[in-house]
C-alpha cells in the first residue's frame, strides 16, 4: 500500500510530467489523430469531383471497393501487387541485411568501409534515390543497360521500367538499396550483444557455421528479428510510394499499381476522396494485420506454449494408454 | 588437399569475405558514383553508348550546376538540347532552401519538445505513462498516405495549403515520437546520480536539463536530431501533395516533378539530385559516429 504522502507525491509528479510532455502530445494529437478521425468520417461520405455532396453513405465506399474491386483501377489487382511486393521486399531486405551484418561482424578491414558506405543510402532521401535509379534504368541512356552492353551481354538497351514483367522487380531492387542499411545497423547491433563465449562453446563442439547460425545466432536474434520484420513490413507497404511515383507511375498497365498508389490515384487523379480515404483505412488495417501476425501469432512465447501444450497432450495420452494397459 | 591446412582454409575464407564485401560495396556505392559523375558530364556525352563510366577532360562540364543556380542555358548546346533545360530546373535551389528551412524548424521543435519529453518518459513514473508512451509509438505505424487525404482537405479549408507551417507541423508530429523513443532509451543508460545531485542543490528542472543532462547525453541528442532532420528533409508524400508553388515546395516535390519530364536534360536532373542529397549526406559523413551509435541503440518499449 502506498502512503498518502506517496500518493500525493505521485500526483504532483504526474501533473509536472504532463505539463512537460503536453506540447509534444498536442502536436501529435493535432497532426495525427484529428486527421485520422477525419479520414474515417471522409470514408463514410460521398464525394463527387472532390466536393462532398453532404450525404453520409456509411460503408458504401468500402462495399464499392470490395464489389467493384475488379473494375479499373482494380483494387484486387493492386492488393495482389502490394502483397507480392511486400513479401518479396521484407524477405530480401531481412536476408541481405542479416547477411551483411554477419559479414561485418568479424572485425576485418572491409567492415568499417561497408558500415560507412551503408550510411550513404540511408542518408539519401527516398525520392532522390528514386531519381538516381530512374537514371540508372533509363531506356535510352541507362547505365545498367550500358554496363551490360559493354560486357557484351545484351545487344539492345533494356526497357526496364516499361516492361510489365520486370518493372516491379526493378522497383524492389532500388527499394532494397535504400532500406537494407537501416536493418543492417539493427542486426549488427544485435549481433554484438551475443556473448562470444557462446560461439566459443559452439566451436568446441565442432559445430559448423551453418549449424551455428541456425542453432545459436538466429534463436538469440529472434526478438530483434521480430522487430525488424514489423518495421520492414510497415515500410514495404507504403514507403515504395516515392519509387513508384518517380519510376513507373503505377504502370506499365497496372503492374506496379500498389495500394498506396491506388489511394493516391483515387484521391487526387479521380478526386474520389471518400473512396480514397476508405482505401487508406483498408491499407492501415492490412498493416495492423501483419503486425498482429508477427507479434502475437509468431511470437516465441506463443510458439513455446504451443510446444509445451503439445508435449503435455502427448504425455497425457501416454499415461492414459498405460493406464488402460494396466 | 589444398584446403586441408588451417591456414589455407583461413585465407580462403579471407578471400571470400573480400569478394563478397567488394560486391556489397559496388552495389551500395555505384548508384551514387554514377549520379555524381553524370552531373559533371556534357549532355551529348551522356547519350553515348556505352556511357563513359570514367569521365575524361573532353566531356567534363559544370554547365548543369550553372544552369540550376542561374537559369542560363549552356551556350554550347544545340537548339534540340536547349529545349531539354526546363525552367523548373531553376526551382531546385530554392526548393532545397525550403527543405532546409522546414527541416531546421522541425529539428528545433524536436529539441525543445522532444528532449524534455524523452527525459520525462525515461525518469518519471506518472499516471498512464506506459499507455501514453505506447500511444505515441503507435502513431509511427500510421501510413502517411492514409492521413494525407484528410490533411489536404483540412488544410484547404483552413487556407494553410501550400505553406511551410503546415509541413513543419506535420513533420514535427511525425518525428517527435521517434525522437522521444530514442532519447528515452539513451537517458536510461546514463546514471541518474548527477541529476539527483543537481536537484539537491536546488537546480530547477530546465536548468538541470541544460547543465547536466545535455552534456552527458550529447551524442544521443545529436543522433536523434539528425534523424529528425533527415526524415523531414526527405519526406515526400506530404511534400508533394500539400504544396503547390515554390513558396513551400520542398526539394523532394520539385525533384520528383523534374524527373517526370522524359525529355528534360538528364545531366541537369543528375545535378539536381546531387545537390538534393548533399545536405543529409554531409550530415551523415560528419556525424557518422553519433548516427551509428544512435542507430544501434537498443530500443525497448
Amino acid at each position: 500500500m502506498l502512503s498518502s504522502v506517496e500518493i500525493k507525491k505521485y500526483n504532483q509528479t504526474s501533473v509536472f510530467a504532463y505539463s512537460i510532455i503536453l506540447p509534444s502530445i498536442a502536436f501529435i494529437l493535432i497532426f495525427m489523430f484529428i486527421p485520422l478521425l477525419y479520414s474515417i468520417s471522409i470514408a463514410f461520405q460521398e464525394y463527387k469531383f472532390g466536393v462532398p455532396t453532404g450525404k453520409i453513405i456509411w460503408f458504401r465506399n468500402f462495399v464499392d471497393i470490395f464489389i467493384k474491386g475488379t473494375v479499373a483501377p482494380g483494387f484486387y489487382e493492386a492488393l495482389l501487387v502490394t502483397l507480392k511486393f511486400t513479401v518479396a521486399a521484407v524477405i530480401a531486405v531481412v536476408i541481405i541485411s542479416l547477411g551483411i551484418a554477419l559479414l561485418i561482424k568479424d572485425r576485418f578491414f572491409t567492415s568499417n568501409w561497408i558500415k560507412y558506405a551503408l550510411l550513404l543510402p540511408y542518408a539519401i532521401p527516398g525520392v532522390v534515390s528514386a531519381v538516381i535509379w530512374s537514371w540508372i534504368y533509363h531506356p535510352s541512356f541507362g547505365v545498367l543497360s550500358g554496363a551490360l552492353y559493354k560486357l557484351g551481354l545484351i545487344k539492345e538497351y533494356l526497357t526496364i521500367t516499361a516492361d510489365p514483367n520486370i518493372a516491379l522487380w526493378a522497383i524492389l531492387f532500388a527499394y532494397v538499396w535504400k532500406f537494407v542499411p537501416y536493418s543492417t545497423f539493427l542486426f549488427s547491433a544485435g549481433l554484438t550483444t551475443i556473448p562470444s563465449s557462446v560461439y566459443e562453446a559452439a566451436q568446441m563442439d565442432r559445430s559448423g557455421p551453418v549449424k551455428t547460425f541456425f542453432k545459436i545466432t538466429l534463436p538469440l536474434l529472434m526478438p530483434l528479428l521480430q522487430m525488424v520484420l514489423v518495421m520492414q513490413t510497415i515500410f514495404a507497404l507504403v514507403m515504395h510510394f516515392g519509387l513508384v511515383f518517380v519510376l513507373t507511375q503505377g504502370g506499365p498497365g497496372s503492374s506496379t499499381r500498389t495500394l498506396a498508389w491506388l489511394v493516391y490515384m483515387e484521391s487526387f487523379t479521380y478526386t474520389r476522396f471518400g473512396r480514397g480515404a476508405a482505401m487508406a483505412i483498408i491499407l492501415a488495417l492490412i498493416m495492423l494485420g501483419f503486425i498482429y501476425l508477427y507479434l502475437v501469432v509468431l511470437s516465441p512465447e506463443r510458439q513455446l506454449k504451443r510446444k509445451q501444450a503439445k508435449l503435455a497432450k502427448k504425455r497425457e495420452g501416454r499415461y492414459a494408454f498405460q493406464h488402460d494397459f494396466k | 588437399m589444398l584446403f586441408n591446412t588451417i591456414s589455407s582454409r583461413r585465407s580462403a575464407k579471407r578471400i571470400l569475405v573480400i569478394i563478397i564485401s567488394a560486391i556489397v560495396l559496388v552495389y551500395i556505392l555505384s548508384p551514387i558514383y554514377w549520379v555524381i559523375v553524370s552531373s559533371f558530364q556534357k549532355e551529348i556525352a551522356l547519350q553515348d553508348r556505352p556511357p563513359h563510366f570514367v569521365p575524361n577532360q573532353k566531356i567534363v562540364t559544370l554547365n548543369h550546376y550553372h544552369f540550376l543556380f542561374t537559369g542560363e542555358i549552356p551556350p554550347d548546346s544545340t537548339i534540340m538540347l536547349q529545349s531539354m533545360y526546363t525552367m523548373s530546373g531553376t526551382l531546385v535551389y530554392p526548393a532545397i532552401l525550403n527543405s532546409i528551412i522546414v527541416a531546421l524548424f522541425v529539428t528545433f521543435i524536436n529539441f525543445i519538445l522532444g528532449f524534455p519529453a524523452g527525459h520525462i518518459f525515461a525518469r518519471y513514473r506518472f499516471w498512464g505513462d506506459k499507455k501514453v508512451f505506447i500511444l505515441l509509438l503507435a502513431t509511427r505505424l500510421l501510413p502517411s498516405i492514409s492521413i494525407v487525404v484528410p490533411m489536404y482537405i483540412l488544410l484547404l479549408r483552413l487556407g494553410l495549403l501550400d505553406t511551410k507551417y503546415a509541413l513543419i507541423g506535420i513533420y514535427s508530429a511525425i518525428t517527435l515520437p521517434f525522437t522521444i523513443w530514442i532519447l528515452r532509451a539513451y537517458f536510461r543508460n546514463i546514471p541518474v546520480e548527477f541529476e539527483e545531485a543537481s536537484r539537491m542543490d536546488g537546480c530547477g528542472y530546465f536548468k538541470m536539463l541544460i547543465k547536466v543532462v545535455l552534456p552527458l547525453a550529447k551524442p544521443g541528442i545529436i543522433a536523434s536530431l539528425i534523424f529528425a532532420f533527415m526524415a523531414s528533409y526527405g519526406e515526400f508524400v506530404f511534400a508533394t501533395i500539400l504544396t503547390q508553388t515554390i513558396r513551400s515546395k520542398t526539394q523532394t516535390a520539385v525533384l520528383a516533378a523534374l524527373a517526370q519530364g522524359l525529355s528534360s536534360s538528364r545531366g541537369m536532373i543528375a545535378a539536381a539530385a546531387t545537390l538534393s542529397f548533399l545536405p543529409p549526406l554531409l550530415l551523415a559523413v560528419i556525424f557518422r559516429k553519433q548516427i551509428l551509435e544512435g542507430l544501434s541503440a537498443r530500443l525497448k518499449i
